[in-house]
């Protein structure tokens, strides 16, 4: 049976694009099979991420129109087989793509993958509606900012609304220092106020930035970040995985102080 | 001490209905009514309208029953209906129903509007950026973190209570309450009303 899991948070720039293309690389490493698909036309950046962007010959809209075969627009990854990448459109917009049409392509993705990866674009409008038309379950991404969580508040209610009734979420970037400090929104207070069950949390990591330009997802990397989506790769495979402790940072920084101190 | 049972007490669904017999003295009415008040007291508590069918009472009689009922049962709402009268048919009726309500066993997310002609009960949280409007009063069984307008067509006695009341902001009828900009988590349920032409928040078992 395959999955077909869309990574939303309505808001910009909290790491849905990451989480793909991170989430996707370590499915394939437990040993699926993965297409990921970026919806967000005309502001496509999973190739980036993925460092796939000079391979791209054919893309999503090229499959809708019949310009190609799917099979020919799916990019294989440099690094893993069992990978592959359906890119999105540069230059046309999230128009060219209808929610009748999206079905289409998941349905035949479906036939050939264990997991479809679905990366959504921001917003609530069109580009959103294409990316969830044809999902089974959703992961929404958030980052403990009350801007942010306000919006994954609404990308819950939308999804319900489209029959996605119990998406997980995935709180990134969270500081522990500042959370000690009380100047960031902690983990209990989001999921007080979305009410949806916890997939993982990902800790701050300037790593992330680095291997997202890079090319190379964090994932492989025996960084604290990979390791949280590694663990969330085992969670979204049916295992029961205990969440990271976070903390750990603390005493590592008060260590550090300490030393300092002595 | 007589055993027969002359009063009858009848549960309806707007409340308690005690019918007294016609041709029994008050005391023994009285008597009875408190001997099955007590026996009952448990099971009674807390009712809020009782309606009384006689066929004759004195006023000063009435006032026996009522506080009697108030004693007993906290009872809020006592009548008092004239069987002898014609149109004894009313009887029932005589307890104002309601308005209709709407009851929804779900969380309001943000951008969700709820909007109804009555009362709205909600199971579940409120969430900030949600709005419920309401033309009678808004009761929230969690966190009301949104917008809630009760009264929306001008009744300024609506009220909106909530498990956790944190509104951004509160309306009720005209009237318009902004929440502090340093709110601090309440720590038990609060009920909004309007008090001489201001929105007040106060605790609900007050």
């Amino acid at each position: 049976m395959s999955e077909v899991i869309v990574i939303t948070s309505g808001k910009g720039g909290v790491g849905k694009t990451t989480t793909s293309a991170n989430l996707g690389t370590g499915l394939v490493i437990e040993g699926k099979k993965v297409a990921l698909v970026d919806t967000d036309i005309g502001l496509r950046n999973l190739d980036v991420v993925m460092g796939l962007e000079n391979r791209i010959v054919y893309d999503l809209v090229d499959v809708v129109e019949g310009t190609c075969k799917i099979n020919q627009a799916l990019i294989k990854d440099k690094r893993y087989s069992g990978l592959y990448l359906l890119p999105a459109a540069q230059t046309r917009d999230k128009m060219a793509v209808s929610e009748e049409q999206m079905k289409v392509v998941i349905a035949e993705l479906r036939e050939q993958f264990d997991y479809v990866i679905v990366d959504c674009p921001a917003g609530i409008e069109h580009g959103f509606k294409n990316a969830i038309a044809a999902a089974d379950s959703a992961i929404v991404v958030t980052i403990p900012e009350v801007s942010a969580v306000r919006d994954a508040d609404r990308i819950i209610g939308l999804l319900s609304a489209h029959g996605i009734t119990e998406p997980k979420l995935i709180i990134n970037r969270i500081r522990p220092e500042m959370v000690k400090r009380g100047d960031m929104m902690s983990i209990e207070d989001t999921l007080d106020i979305l009410g949806i069950p916890l997939l993982g949390i990902i800790p701050e990591d300037e790593n992330i930035i680095r291997s997202s330009n890079l090319g190379e997802p964090i994932v492989t990397s025996g960084f604290k970040a990979g390791m949280a989506y590694r663990n969330i790769v085992k969670r979204i495979m049916g295992q029961e995985i205990p969440f990271m402790n976070i903390e750990d940072d603390l005493g590592f920084f008060n260590k550090l102080k300490k030393l300092f101190k002595k | 001490m007589q055993e027969k049972d002359n009063i009858i007490i009848k549960g309806k669904k707007e409340g308690l209905e005690i019918l007294l017999p016609a041709k029994v003295s008050f005391d023994m009415i009285f008597n009875e009514l408190q001997q099955k008040l007590e026996k009952n007291e448990v099971f009674f508590e807390g009712l809020s309208n009782v309606c009384i069918s006689y066929t004759t009472l004195s006023a000063q009689n009435r006032d026996k029953i009522s506080s009697l009922l108030k004693e007993k049962l906290r009872t809020i709402n006592i009548t008092f209906a004239d069987r002898s009268k014609k149109d004894n048919k009313n009887v029932s009726n005589t307890v104002v129903p309601n308005k209709k309500s709407l009851y929804l066993k779900e969380t309001i997310r943000s951008g969700q509007r709820v909007e109804y002609d009555g009362s709205i009960i909600i199971l579940g949280d409120v969430n900030a950026g949600a709005e419920i409007i309401a033309t009678g009063d808004i009761l929230i069984m969690g966190a009301l973190r949104g917008l809630a307008h009760a009264g929306a067509l001008g009744d300024e006695k609506s009220i909106v209570t909530a498990i956790e009341l944190q509104p951004v902001q509160l309306r009720i009828g005209n009237l318009i309450a902004v929440s502090p900009d340093k709110s601090s988590k309440s720590k038990y349920p609060e009920i909004a009303c309007s008090k001489n032409g201001t929105i007040t928040i106060e605790p609900l078992d007050k």
